[in-house]
């Protein structure tokens, strides 16, 4: 009893400090720390998040931005994901993300973080409780991992606090959204492309190829004979093209009239048969290669006036892709006044290989 | 029994003197009480409006608002039975219709100023004006106006804050022939502090963006009232229907489609990112670049453009996509300069457009954004992409591929 009556005379005695504490405690609560007491809690403005990439599960970069609409301050902030934005709501649900690798690899405005604390659906930054300004305040965390889940909406919720370890009441709360999408995986086949013709005359492209037949006539051992024909190619091959010259020298029979083994001048009233691919002089036939493409004429077969032919040399070349280029192939025919009568002929078959 | 007559007159005696004196001092006090107010009547057809019937303390709207009892008016309006000139007028706030007035808790009529006057619809023949007002009473005054029999009076006063507890109060009008003191008519109204109906709802942010290359009615349905999102795969074969090559010759295309909802009131972002079509490290189909381009058949070219047609391609999803894209509306995306020319042809040099800016495949462009001065939200946009195919004589041959990421960056 006399304890009870002890007590009840100190609580008299002290009861306006009580209620000064109480008071004091209130007006801390209320006043100075303008926390989320009420139901329309203090949101943060222009929030934002950029997502490097929006590919479910991918590792990727998030930006997010917001001001704060007063003039505050701030020492740490919480970003928390969540299926759902409501703030002041327990989370429904934890989209299956990863935050725990998060790295703070930039920051302007409100500036001085760096992450405290980080599990794989939350991300606490501190700094020393200090001024904050009004200014847009971005921060960008790398080595985030997305949500699994195509069209999976989430949310950022952002809680900042006064304080310096993400604790008390916060003082701005806001929700950022993002989703994952569907990737869209476009493919396509480039198939490999070989352009190539022989005629005696082609066009571009080998739109039109006009005739495959050079008639020397009675052959005449003074004046010699020539003749022209073309072919084209073009390739995509990434390793280019060669063209070979294939076939025999003129024959008839067993007996025939010898092709040049060597790169020659034009000699009537010799054994002759050559080819090459320029524009020559003697005799005045021929062209060198035309065309956007990057071929080239085998040096054998490279030098006006001077004829050659050997079965199966390559003739043309590409080192790689080209453009269409149309060749012309100077036919020589030379022979001796003591060769062997009879009809000569013969097949030369263009060979284009590419390489792909 | 002498004894207890006198005894009887005695307290007879007593009996009267105390009933005359009981009777004097009624008299007195009747007198007293009923003094200024012979031949008063009362005025018929009388009320009080309030601007608001909210609390002394709520400040939410702005002046003379509903939702504002700090500031409020307060407009009288009567029927004045009397002729008779009038100089003054009182409106007493009290917590009872009579008796001792107790002013309302709280309210503040001090300041209170004229909205306006009127006797039957005009003006008096002289104006009133405010005289010495008090927490609880504004006093008028006038030089001297006599209204007509029966004449309807009505006088609005601002800056009054209302009592600050919830219930009735009574407001006690009296006229006067002179300054306050020779009382012509009177009359009580009422008016009533409530609690306002607070009602709260939260609209959170919202977002919904979805992607598919399925064009068709079932993954590209309607978009209904929900904005129904897109389902899925995003996979697209570019090229030639058959084997899917693309050609030096002949130009292809494919479609995906997007659909966006969000309230964003600072308005949204659709982006787009990725490579072009690449096979290998040096291998790629050249973009078409950032500005928008036609299709130049035999040379190398990759791009994408928001269709607003079908050009010619069938398939429910097209009667589920938008056919326009307005500007400066309201709740509607607006498509990039650069990629909003995906409808024509894809001939060489043909009419439709398409840009796709690869050269820095992981930085997100955007092809379409709302517009902030309209509200900055999306209420239901659903685009087609054309995509554009072309490639030269020296495009490697084999398989090339990109992924095309694209997203949204609602600003809340």
């Amino acid at each position: 009893m006399s304890n009870t009556k002890t007590v009840f005379r100190s609580l008299k005695t002290a009861w306006p400090v009580l209620l000064a504490v109480l008071v004091l405690l209130i007006f801390n609560l209320t006043w100075l720390n303008p926390g989320v007491l009420a139901f329309d809690y203090p949101k943060l403005k222009q929030n934002s998040l950029t997502i490097g990439t929006t590919e479910p599960g991918a590792t990727t970069s998030y930006t997010i931005s917001w001001r704060y609409p007063s003039n505050t301050t701030i020492g740490s902030v919480r970003f928390v994901i969540c299926a759902d934005p409501y703030v002041t709501d327990t989370c429904s649900s934890t989209p299956a993300s990863d935050f725990s690798g998060g790295v703070l690899s930039s920051q302007t405005g409100v500036t001085g973080f760096a992450i405290a604390n980080q599990t794989t659906s939350e991300i606490l930054m501190t700094r020393p409780t200090a001024f904050a300004g009004t200014m847009q305040s971005t921060y960008v965390f790398d080595n985030m991992i997305n949500p699994t889940g195509v069209h999976s909406v989430f949310y950022i919720q952002i809680f900042t606090y006064f304080s310096d370890d993400g604790t008390g009441i916060p003082s701005f709360i806001s929700s950022v959204a993002s989703a994952t999408t569907n990737p869209i995986q476009i493919e396509a086949e480039v198939p490999p492309i070989l352009y190539f013709c022989a005629a005696l005359t082609v066009d571009d492209w080998c739109n039109s190829v006009n005739g495959n037949f050079i008639d020397y006539g009675s052959l005449d051992p003074v004046n010699g004979h020539s003749a022209t024909s073309q072919f084209g190619v073009a390739t995509n091959a990434t390793g280019g093209y060669i063209v070979t010259a294939n076939g025999n020298t003129m024959t008839s029979g067993n007996k025939k009239i010898a092709a040049l083994a060597t790169p020659a001048t034009y000699q009537t009233g010799e054994q002759q048969f050559g080819i090459n691919l320029r524009a020559n002089v003697n005799p005045a036939l021929g062209q060198d290669v035309t065309g956007l493409g990057i071929g080239v004429v085998t040096s054998d077969y490279n030098s006006p006036d001077m004829y050659k032919f050997a079965s199966g040399d390559t003739i043309a070349l590409a080192a790689s892709g080209s453009l269409f280029n149309t060749y012309t192939v100077t036919y020589i025919l030379n022979l001796p006044v003591d060769q062997p009568s009879g009809v000569y002929n013969t097949t030369i078959a263009y060979i284009c290989t590419a390489s792909f | 029994m002498n004894k207890h007559y006198a005894i009887s007159l005695k307290r007879s005696t007593a009996l009267l003197i105390a009933l005359a004196f009981f009777a004097s001092l009624t008299a007195v006090n009747l007198a007293s009480v009923f003094n200024n107010k012979v031949g008063a009547a009362q005025f018929e057809s009388r009320s009080l409006t309030l601007s608001s019937s909210l609390d002394g303390n709520t400040t939410t709207g702005v002046a003379n608002s509903a939702t504002n009892g700090s500031d409020t008016s307060h407009l009288f309006q009567f029927n004045i039975p009397s002729t008779t000139s009038l100089q003054s007028a009182r409106f007493e706030y009290c917590t009872t219709a009579i008796g001792t007035c107790t002013a309302p808790t709280g309210m503040s009529a001090s300041g209170a100023t004229f909205v306006t006057q009127t006797i039957n619809g005009g003006a008096w023949s002289s104006a009133w004006t405010i005289g010495t007002n008090t927490a609880n009473r504004v006093n008028i005054t006038n030089t001297g106006s006599a209204p007509g029999a029966n004449q309807t009076a009505v006088f609005t006063f601002e800056n009054i804050k209302n009592p600050t507890s919830v219930g009735s109060f009574f407001v006690r009008i009296t006229t006067y022939s002179d300054s306050f003191t020779t009382i012509v008519d009177e009359g009580t109204v009422s008016g009533s502090v409530t609690e306002g109906i607070d009602i709260t709802a939260r609209v959170a942010e919202t977002l919904g963006f979805s992607t598919t290359a399925e064009m068709d009615g079932t993954h590209v349905p309607a978009e209904g009232g929900t904005c129904a999102p897109l389902t899925g795969s995003g996979a697209i074969q570019l090229g030639d229907p058959t084997d899917h090559t693309l050609s030096i010759s002949t130009a292809y295309d494919a479609y995906s489609a997007f659909r966006l909802y969000t309230n964003s009131a600072n308005g949204v972002l659709v982006q787009y990112q990725g490579d072009s079509l690449r096979k290998s490290a040096t291998d790629i189909i050249d973009s078409i670049g950032g500005t928008a381009a036609a299709s130049a058949v035999g040379s190398e070219q990759f791009g994408l453009a928001v269709a607003q047609t079908s050009n010619g391609q069938s398939g429910g999803a097209w009667d589920n996509l938008d056919a326009t894209w307005p500007t400066n509306t309201a709740g509607a995306l607006e498509l990039g300069a650069e990629y909003d020319g995906g409808d024509g042809t894809i001939t060489n040099a043909g009419t439709a457009t398409f840009a796709y800016d690869s050269t820095a495949p992981n930085t997100p462009k955007t092809i379409a954004q709302s517009d902030t001065a309209y509200g900055g939200y999306i209420t239901c946009a659903s685009a087609a992409v054309r995509y554009l195919g072309n490639i030269s004589p020296l495009t490697a041959a084999g398989t090339y591929r990109t992924t095309i990421v694209y997203s949204v960056v609602p600003t809340y």
